[in-house]
């Protein structure tokens, strides 16, 4: 199955009694979505609404993320929901996303819905206060509407960019002519990315934005396996009463891709390279740890953990929405039937089952909190990165090349140490035991 | 160990660093001088060159994405060649990303010039998408630089087969389209060959097909469970409706599962299964 199969309709439909509808329309009944009932036996709608920061306006805690969207209908019944926070971008399947709302937005209240677009500064033909302007008019026209409620700086990589002055101008005018409301700026706490920009926390980048003072509406990585990073970056948020609207709110989604990826290029009858060969052990053996944590905590489908992990987001008053990317109606009434909902006494004994058996292959994002304790200076995150590049990626020349860029780095020390990175970790990570094996991969010994 | 790093570790600089030229999987573009080293990945790891939108080219089955500067005068651009497996796969990504905004181009399939700042190229299984990093991207100048990647790529120039399998009748130009997953916002509609039909009434409807696969049965089973049936002209038609797109309806044939969308009534729905699939 598929991670854009993982809820399944038919079920769903059988376990709510709901008809499917048959040759002719039937007014009434069984159209998902609208007139159905979700898994509570209560009209599928947003339940909750949340005050976005000092923009004032009140949003769906289940926001509509445009990423891979292509059907316009399926935005359509979103907003009949209630759904009333879209998220969309310049550079969104080229351009088609911004089509696709414009569409979905032609004959309905403008008023009511609240709409981010975003423009990334790195790329995208000109930075120049003119060419942003000309770029966002180019948004509205595909947007078919005459203002953005929010434009924000998409994938900011680096604190300078954060004070664009192009960008703060050209920002000021559109502002000035009505055809914006207000500023925000995403982050996806990447390290890498083409134009090579690395290394830069989230929190660095989002700090300084919050310092600036002249943003709004911040759109970050927050979820429950890297929760003291977003707590801190919400808290700042907080403090200047800006929005907080989340992405990569799941990160369990990762892992199974990484595993539809593994199953494809087997069924594909592909020889498997040696190395893709230890990566697939690597992941069997992860797959066996999912297996029991499934086992032991009930739950049939990576979905529950899935909503639970979205419920973990919400569950936070000062998040005032979530992000996810939907392109088809499984997807829009699963989340939309998160809306309103607490994570339960089970929910967190899931999630930490789900940190306990699994997340301990999981080096935080840009933490190294160990890097102090260790006495040879290892560089334990980003060696950690590095082998994640390599295992999880599948990047191995990357992975090693990288490696040989750190110069005197090694990892020999570990081998006798006592693990002062392990007591370090608030985490438990096995820091000392990965590091090694790291070092296998990541050199020719 | 330390030692035996000492010795490999250049040597592994060495081999690593070599990656572009023609082992590289990158074409030499005449005219044009490639920068730097050619990045490669696959789909296990095209999330961290493109973000969220690796989940859209997986989706569409990409197998590897070969990205390079090249420069001419004052031009820098990056080049990006996604490898996608097949032309159909090839095509829809395109499709999708440019709008249906392809244009015929010489020595390739489909081309989207957009000055300043981007353009696109179909050509069989690959993908091509440019962007600027400085200068300007003129017409005259995009038009140059494709016309160099075209020729430096092999691959079909026509569209992919698939869409023969359609009927040419009444079929709209330049409206054919592939999705890969979720059709009309269905999870159960996948790889679906699409296009838009005019019919009588002059409104346009769309006709698909999804090709005929070993997966085929399968599908056709989980349909047979999930939309409802009814008899016609001997065969069984199963439809559904669908918010704001109206009614859709399917037939198996020995091409695939033939289907419309758009209908208002069942009558109409049978009409254009009359037109498109039997």
């Amino acid at each position: 199955m598929t991670m854009k199969n993982r809820f399944s309709r038919r079920g769903f439909m059988k376990s709510t009694g709901m008809a499917v509808v048959g040759g002719g329309v039937v007014a009434g009944q069984g159209i998902p979505g609208i007139r159905g009932e979700d898994r509570q036996g209560q009209d599928l709608k947003i339940r909750e609404y949340r005050t976005l920061g000092r923009t004032g306006f009140e949003v769906s805690d289940i926001s509509f993320g445009t990423g891979t969207l292509n059907n316009t209908n399926v935005l359509q019944v979103a907003l009949d929901m209630g759904v009333n926070y879209i998220d969309t971008a310049e550079h969104y399947v080229g351009g088609q996303a911004e089509r696709s709302v414009g569409e979905a937005l032609r004959g309905r209240d403008r008023s009511k819905i609240f709409l981010t677009t975003k423009l990334n500064l790195t790329f995208g033909g000109g930075s120049t206060k003119e060419a942003l302007k000309d770029r966002f008019q180019q948004c509205l026209g595909r947007l078919q509407t005459d203002y953005a409620d929010c434009l924000m700086i998409h994938m900011t990589p680096e604190v300078e960019q954060v004070r664009n002055e192009a960008f703060h101008a050209a920002f000021q005018e559109l502002k000035a002519d009505g055809k914006v409301r207000f500023l925000g700026l995403s982050n996806h706490g990447m390290e890498q990315s083409w134009w090579g920009r690395i290394d830069v926390p989230m929190e660095a980048v989002l700090g300084a934005a919050v310092e600036d003072g002249r943003f709004d509406v911040a759109l970050f990585v927050y979820n429950f396996l890297q929760k003291e990073q977003g707590e801190s970056i919400i808290e700042m948020c907080k403090s200047r009463g800006m929005g907080v609207t989340l992405m990569k709110t799941d990160p369990i989604n990762l892992y199974a891709s990484i595993q539809n990826s593994l199953a494809m290029t087997e069924q594909a009858g592909r020889q498997l390279s040696e190395s893709r060969a230890q990566m697939a052990q690597a992941y069997e053996e992860y797959i066996s740890r999912a297996d029991a944590f499934k086992s032991e905590h009930g739950i049939e489908s990576e979905a529950e953990a899935r909503s639970a992990a979205i419920r973990f987001c919400l569950n936070n008053q000062d998040v005032h929405c979530v992000c996810p990317s939907i392109n088809t109606f499984d997807e829009l009434e699963n989340f939309v039937s998160l809306s309103g909902q607490k994570l339960t006494v089970d929910d967190d004994a899931l999630l930490n089952g789900y940190e306990t058996t699994l997340g301990q292959y999981y080096c935080r994002h840009a933490c190294g909190v160990c890097e102090p304790a260790c006495p040879h200076q290892v560089p334990v995150n980003t060696i950690m990165r590095y082998n994640h590049y390599f295992e999880a990626h599948g990047r191995e020349k990357h992975a090693m090349r990288k490696f040989t860029g750190l110069g005197p780095a090694d990892t020999q020390p570990c081998l006798d140490c006592p693990g002062h990175c392990e007591s370090a970790c608030p985490y438990e990570v096995p820091v000392r035991s990965l590091l090694v094996h790291a070092y296998n991969n990541l050199t020719l010994d | 160990m330390m030692r035996n790093a000492a010795l490999t570790l250049p040597l592994l600089a060495l081999l690593l660093l070599d990656c572009s030229g023609p082992d590289s999987g990158f074409p030499e573009v005449e005219g044009w001088i490639q920068s730097g080293e050619v990045s490669i990945y696959d789909a296990d790891n095209l999330w961290e060159y493109i973000n969220g939108a690796a989940e859209l080219f997986i989706d569409y089955g990409v197998q590897t994405c070969h990205a390079a500067d090249l420069a001419a005068d004052d031009v820098t651009v990056t080049v990006e060649i996604y490898d996608m497996g097949t032309s159909l796969n090839a095509f829809g990504i395109f499709n999708l990303e440019s709008s249906g905004r392809g244009e015929p181009f010489p020595g390739a399939i489909e081309a989207v010039i957009s000055p300043p700042w981007q353009v696109l190229l179909l050509k069989g299984a690959d993908y091509i998408k440019v962007n600027l990093f400085e200068g300007e991207l003129t017409d005259t100048v995009s038009r140059s630089l494709l016309e160099g990647i075209a020729r430096a790529l092999r691959g079909s120039t026509t569209l992919p087969a698939e869409f023969d399998l359609m009927p040419e009748a009444g079929r709209v130009s330049g409206s054919e389209g592939y999705q890969a997953q979720g059709f009309l916002g269905l999870t159960e509609l996948t790889h679906c060959v699409h296009a838009g039909y005019t019919g009588e009434d002059d409104a346009v409807w769309q006709g698909f097909i999804i090709p005929t696969t070993t997966a085929t049965a399968d599908m056709w089973t989980a349909l047979t469970d999930q939309w409802e049936p009814l008899e016609y002209r001997e065969t069984t038609v199963l439809s559904r409706e669908i918010p704001y797109r109206g009614l859709v309806g399917v037939v198996r044939t020995d091409r695939g599962i033939m289907g419309v969308s758009g209908a208002t009534d069942q009558t109409q729905l049978l009409s254009r299964l009359d037109r498109f699939a039997f």
